[in-house]
């Protein structure tokens, strides 16, 4: 661009093509990168007395191309969207507000809810059954098992595991919890993988 | 390509910018350890401390990308300049994040120092007569 050009056209100009090359981001990220962009060629003007239109086009060869700006942005959301945390409430509140969309992401909801409460029971049970010992633990009253605290006035069933929950529960209870998180940040990964192919 | 450095020209196979793109994100962490920037000042730190020149067009996608990924939450600001700033503060998880790669950094680091050690101490290798 020639430096002759009025500087503020030529920053609208500039920021024209980046909105363009921005294609279909959602707008208030759009309207957020437009205006950083912006403020980051007034800042360069700001500690300049003088040659503004210098200034606007040192700086805009320095972000490059608009094209090449927006895709640098395309590139690095990719990347953000890949890294799903493994902390457990945001995990269910990514697959929670996953299952408001979808038959998917209700089933990716049921498998996280599931994989916790058993890692979770497990784990309790271990915890617990040195003091309730005749309460706790697995439980077959056919057909169904059942995990957890049984009444004492249920006779039906018949305790599985015996003292052997505390080990097992102690084992089995993390592996739960983190391959539901593995499994769970997976599904996610693969779904944001998905969305991003459609921009 | 990402980054500029206009004190060494780059290597033929750009091994030199692809070794500072890597690190980019841990130095963007680093320079908001101490307190929040906005983005030229983050461009300066980083020229400042380290002499690490950064091109403008990537500095701002990452930051986009570290405030979505929640390390870091931006603020306007009015600086008296007469524009806005936007400050970027890490979270906490952007301070945990940043620890951790600092970690792995020195890490691997101190192993790539022994590694080239022999390269850089010696100069010399079993070929050589003398």
């Amino acid at each position: 661009m020639a430096t002759q050009t009025d500087p503020r056209s030529q920053i609208e100009r500039y920021l024209l093509r980046l909105r363009a090359a921005l294609g279909r981001l959602p707008d208030d990220e759009k309207a957020e990168i437009l205006s950083d962009i912006r403020n980051h060629i007034e800042e360069r003007l700001s500690d300049a007395a003088e040659g503004q239109a210098e200034i606007v086009t040192e700086t805009i060869a320095a972000l490059g191309s608009p094209e090449s700006l927006a895709e640098s942005y395309h590139r690095e959301r990719l990347m953000a969207r890949a890294s799903v945390s493994a902390a457990p409430t945001a995990l269910l509140h990514a697959t929670f507000q996953w299952a408001l969309t979808g038959l998917r992401g209700f089933l990716a909801f049921l498998v996280l809810l599931l994989g916790y409460s058993l890692g979770l029971g497990f784990l309790v049970c271990a915890l617990l059954k040195p003091f309730l010992w005749n309460h706790v633990g697995l439980w077959l009253d056919p057909p169904a098992f059942s995990l957890g605290y049984i009444s004492p006035d249920w006779h039906g069933a018949r305790e599985l595991l015996g003292w052997w929950i505390i080990p097992i529960g102690y084992t089995v209870g993390p592996l739960f919890l983190i391959w539901t998180t593995r499994l769970v940040q997976c599904l996610l990964r693969r779904r944001s993988a998905h969305s991003m192919e459609a921009l | 390509m990402y980054m500029a450095n206009k004190s060494q020209p780059p290597a033929p196979d750009n091994w030199d910018a692809q070794l500072r793109k890597g690190c980019l994100e841990l130095a963007i962490l680093a320079s908001l350890w101490a307190e929040p920037l906005y983005g030229l000042a983050i461009l300066r730190a980083l020229l400042g401390r380290g002499g690490m020149e950064v091109a403008e067009g990537t500095l701002y996608p990452i930051l986009n990308r570290l405030r979505i990924d929640g390390l870091v939450t931006s603020e306007w600001r009015d600086a008296g300049t007469g524009h806005p700033r936007k400050y970027y503060t890490l979270t906490g998880p952007g301070r945990a994040k940043a620890r951790e790669m600092a970690a792995a950094w020195s890490a691997f680091s101190a192993q790539m120092d022994e590694i080239v050690s022999a390269v850089r101490t010696k100069g010399k290798h079993h070929g050589d007569t003398n």
